[in-house]
């Protein structure tokens, strides 16, 4: 079976956003500011609040968003988007959406916009081996060299769980292990073999694991399940050594969202909670596409 | 404030001196010529070659009115000179003519009769015998021949019976001083002073001054240095009594307390520092040096004060009976400083190198440095085996700077390092001292003002503390600020407040109870004059503060804006009461939640947290994700209180890791988080949104569980503002560890 994937982040999709915001009048290009962009935002808030009669506001805000006019609403999230994470720019496929109305264009139309990007500045659509590869790179920069130094350390046992699977965090958090030296002994045994597993690591395993879960996924339908109780979506998960395949169907206009990320470290590399966490950006994640031959 | 070195003291006083006899005589009596900035200014060799070939000049040595005109002269210059030398204490003193006729074997005949008549009257001589002479030309070359008799005497001489003044004119003229170019006529120009009291081209009546001045100078030399003169045997006296090697350290603190009080002091003093000599004789001119120093700081600081001259001379008293009696050579020095600071209120110090602060360095760096006996008796609450901080009173600079006393460790000796900005190595510096007291730091601490400068979210705009209050330990800080939530005033306060000293600045630390009771810690941090200050910790493990930028309330959030290094700023937060009062919940339901969660932990939902004021609202529609998780932490606070039963919650400042609220004892931890990106929020999004996010916070509450052993329960409260209908909902996974 073959597949097409597409990044949640992709630096790409800012070519075809700021075209797409000239086109409609909005004259910005993609050397601007976050300065620049959120007064631009600000200024579209604030067109809105006057239709509304009701007081500018100084800063970008969700308050009038829904307000705004399509174009004027895509800067307006990309403001909203890079002002939450400001050290990087949103190029993320829910800004590219907006361009489509707010929906990931078909596989052909994708193609079709990869065809007009400029030589040597990137790609829409990828195969699962580049996606093996990016996902290799992650986990090597954000899990396995980060363990090695915790293992280094006198004692491990602070913010350590994190580099560990489900069911690895479970086995030590019911040991009946008592005392510090025991349990950071129990602990750096098992983050050796989370280090040695990381080693061991390849693209080539990963693309074996993705195309695994993926067939698992597509094999039929019956698994993907209900949840809640409006009985609006399914979905389903499918684990694998290194990757995770999700899946949300929604019934009422039959539309599946397949997507792929690494089986774990999902915010690994945030130290504080409420701290800006570029989760789009740095975990890679990626919409997976069943193409037909 | 003046120079260590004495110099400037007594070369302002000669200058003075000279140029009051420029400005009295009316005339070009300082003259400048090129040989006076060379190394051989002192030679007397030119009074041999003077001309004097002109007939109607030479006629003047036979009239009585020129002569009569050349004494006046004459006796200006001795009445000036005479106080500049140690004639000048013989001449006032009937104690040191004492002294000299103890010490002295033959002493001068002049030193009875007074040194004055005897100047005068070997002018008279000389005046005799030129107009008795009935040629002018034999009258000149009598005139001539008194001059070139100091020829080859030997400077020395004069420099040590002078109070240093030889060399002080040295120096300015070597150094090209205007006024010392100017005005240097002792003994240096005694060549061209003559030569000008036999230019013809000179008006009459000036050349009979310039003579009168000339004469002057050169009788003195022939007082002090020529055959049998007084220096040598001065300088044998000395000997005899021990001063002999420290006189050159000594004289000129003699020179400046004779100045400053009376010949007096200066004589009482000397005969203390002869007794010092004389008890420690392997060490005198240490002892005479570092006794005549402290005596002089006393003298100068009472003098300032306005003692008059007749106490002061008591007071010299004093130190005498301690030079008699004390068995340590700085006892006499010790008593000094006391009374300096009893009656004067301070003392002098000199700043060493690296700035270091001491009482007396000799010239070959030995130091003598304030005691903690000093300041055991001096400063009121002063414990010598106890830290403190010392306020030390800068005099001359007006600045008041706290330097730190770290107790026993002190070995009995205080050797404080004096800011580069207050004074400079060399300078002489008035101090007093006082034990700093949190009064008095609040009291002196400028009223810090705050703009919000890096343009905070969720604070005012600016905002100044209007008072400092301290009782016992509570410290008290008011605040006004721009109105922020209707809230234009609020207090910070303050407990455990206590003073310290990082090492480079004093600090008062206190800690500020939020309404959990956790207390965070803060620094106010002033050095006793410039900028102060206000700081906060960074909650971590490790006791680190950042410097406020900018402090502000809304009632329910004290929020410091934080400098985190460079440009950086983050936002810390406590919280002064109870921020449930914030939000109103709807009830809580069980379930939920999507399968994957539901089959491994219990769930609940709130449908609705209404927020209380328009402030949070404003969060959460443009709040950065600080701000926004500060919602989300407090939602999360009010429901574990409303809704889950549980007591005592702590919110904890994000900026410490580790769990976000948890009961005391963190038998309880919560994990709380708040989304607001509408596109990860849309119907599609939603479920996937949250599954990642509440598995996020899970594993997050695992940790905390692995760092907290004793915890039973963990929650983990997701908040989300839906992009359609604007309602905040939250969930709530609870987590059960048998």
């Amino acid at each position: 079976m073959n597949y097409v994937l597409i990044k949640r982040y992709n630096p790409i999709y800012d070519f075809f956003l700021f075209r797409y915001l000239k086109e409609n009048g909005i004259d910005v290009n993609e050397n601007v500011t976050l300065k620049e962009v959120e007064r631009i935002a600000v200024s579209f808030q604030n067109k809105a609040a006057a239709a509304l009669g009701q007081q500018p506001t100084r800063e970008v805000g969700l308050k009038f968003s829904s307000e705004l006019p399509q174009p004027e609403r895509v800067l307006w999230y990309y403001a909203y988007s890079w002002k939450r994470q400001p050290d990087s720019r949103p190029s993320t496929s829910y800004s590219f959406e907006g361009i489509f109305g707010d929906k990931m264009p078909s596989t052909e139309q994708l193609k079709e916009l990869e065809a007009q990007i400029p030589a040597g500045r990137g790609k829409l659509l990828f195969s699962k081996e580049e996606a093996a590869v990016e996902i290799v790179n992650f986990y090597k920069r954000y899990l396995r060299d980060p363990l090695r130094k915790v293992l280094n350390g006198s004692s491990i046992r602070r913010d350590f769980l994190k580099y560990f699977s489900h069911d690895q965090m479970n086995v030590l958090l019911s040991s009946p292990l008592v005392g510090d030296e025991k349990r950071d002994n129990a602990a750096r045994t098992m983050a050796r073999e989370a280090l040695a597993w990381l080693d061991a690591m390849t693209p080539e395993k990963v693309v074996q694991d993705v195309e695994r879960t993926l067939q698992e996924h597509w094999k039929d339908t019956e698994h993907i399940r209900f949840h809640g109780d409006e009985k609006k979506t399914k979905s389903c998960d499918h684990g694998s050594e290194y990757v995770e395949v999700t899946c949300y169907l929604n019934v009422q206009n039959d539309s599946e969202n397949v997507s792929l990320q690494p089986a774990r470290g999902y915010r690994v590399w945030v130290k504080h909670n409420w701290e800006p966490d570029y989760a789009d950006v740095i975990f890679p994640q990626y919409a997976v596409r069943k193409l037909e031959s | 404030m003046r120079r260590d070195d004495g110099t400037f003291l007594w070369g302002g006083l000669t200058a003075v001196v000279l140029i009051w006899i420029v400005i009295s005589s009316g005339t070009r009596l300082c003259v400048s010529t090129p040989g006076t900035s060379g190394p051989s200014v002192l030679s007397l060799s030119d009074l041999s070659n003077l001309k004097m070939d002109n007939s109607t000049l030479n006629a003047d040595f036979l009239n009585l009115t020129y002569w009569g005109s050349v004494s006046r002269a004459y006796g200006t210059s001795v009445v000036q000179i005479i106080p500049n030398t140690v004639i000048g204490f013989f001449n006032k003193s009937a104690e040191m003519r004492s002294w000299a006729f103890e010490n002295i074997p033959s002493p001068p005949p002049w030193l009875s009769s007074g040194i004055v008549g005897f100047m005068e009257a070997q002018l008279a001589f000389l005046r005799v015998k030129a107009l008795a002479a009935g040629n002018s030309t034999l009258a000149a070359l009598i005139v001539k021949s008194y001059a070139a008799s100091v020829v080859g005497y030997p400077v020395a001489a004069l420099d040590y019976i002078s109070m240093n003044g030889v060399t002080a004119i040295k120096t300015y003229l070597q150094t090209g001083n205007v006024i010392a170019a100017v005005c240097a006529t002792y003994p240096s120009q005694l060549g061209a002073l003559y030569a000008e009291a036999f230019n013809s081209s000179v008006p009459r009546e000036r050349r009979a001054q310039y003579l009168g001045n000339a004469l002057a100078v050169t009788t003195l030399m022939v007082v002090l240095a020529g055959k049998d003169g007084f220096a040598p045997k001065f300088q044998d006296a000395l000997n005899r009594v021990g001063l002999a090697n420290a006189w050159g350290t000594i004289k000129p603190y003699l020179s400046r307390i004779g100045s400053a009080v009376s010949v007096r002091a200066s004589m009482l003093t000397f005969a203390i520092l002869e007794k010092v000599a004389q008890r420690f004789p392997q060490d005198s001119t240490w002892a005479t040096g570092l006794t005549a120093d402290r005596i002089e700081s006393m003298v100068e600081v009472l003098h300032d004060k306005g003692v008059t001259n007749d106490e002061i001379q008591n007071d010299i008293t004093h130190v005498a009976q301690a030079a008699s009696n004390s068995p340590a050579e700085d006892g006499a020095a010790s008593v000094a400083d006391a009374i300096s600071y009893q009656d004067g209120g301070g003392i002098t110090v000199r700043v060493k190198s690296q700035n270091r602060m001491v009482l007396y360095a000799d010239e070959n760096g030995r130091t003598q440095t304030i005691s903690a006996e000093f300041l055991q008796n001096h400063v009121l609450g002063f414990d010598p085996e106890k830290a403190s901080i010392l306020q030390v009173h800068y005099k001359e600079a007006g600045v008041t700077v706290y330097h730190y006393y770290s107790g026993s460790s002190e070995e009995g000796v205080w050797t404080p390092t004096v800011p580069a900005d207050v004074a400079k190595r060399g300078d002489v510096i008035t101090i007093s001292i006082d034990v700093l007291t949190m009064e008095d730091f609040t009291r002196q601490l400028p009223k810090l003002k705050f703009t919000n400068e890096y343009s905070a979210s969720w604070v005012s705009d600016r905002s100044q503390v209007t008072e400092y209050t301290v009782s016992g330990g509570q410290l008290k800080i008011a605040f006004s600020e721009s109105p922020l939530s209707n809230v234009e005033s609020f207090e910070v306060d303050g407990i455990n407040s206590v003073l310290g000293f990082d090492g480079k600045m004093t600090h008062l630390d206190f800690q500020v109870l939020d309404a959990f009771n956790q207390p965070r810690e803060m620094r106010l941090v002033y050095k006793g004059y410039g900028d102060a200050q206000l700081r906060i910790s960074s909650g971590g493990q490790n006791l680190e503060f950042s410097q406020v930028l900018l402090v502000s309330s809304d009632e329910i959030r004290l929020r410091f804006v934080e400098n985190t290094g460079g440009f950086s700023t983050s936002v810390a937060t406590i919280y002064v009461k109870d921020p449930s009062t914030l939000y109103a919940l709807d009830d809580m339901h069980e379930g939920g939640l999507g399968s994957k969660i539901e089959a491994a932990y219990k769930g609940y939902y709130i449908n609705q947290v209404n927020l209380q004021r328009q402030l949070e609202y404003d969060i959460v529609d443009h709040g950065g994700v600080y701000d926004v998780g500060r919602i989300g932490a407090e939602i999360a606070y009010t429901i574990a209180e409303e809704k889950l039963g549980l007591k005592n919650i702590i919110l904890e400042e994000p900026s410490k890791g580790g769990t976000d609220l948890h009961t005391p004892g963190k038998t309880v931890v919560i994990q709380a988080r708040m989304l607001t990106d509408p596109k990860t929020l849309t119907p599609d999004m939603l479920k996937g949104t949250i599954e990642r996010q509440l598995g996020d916070l899970l594993n997050n509450l695992k940790q905390d569980k692995e760092n907290n052993p004793l915890a039973q329960k963990g929650y983990a409260i997701l908040s989300y503002l839906d992009p359609v209908t604007k309602i905040i909902r939250t969930i709530i996974v609870e987590l059960h560890w048998p």
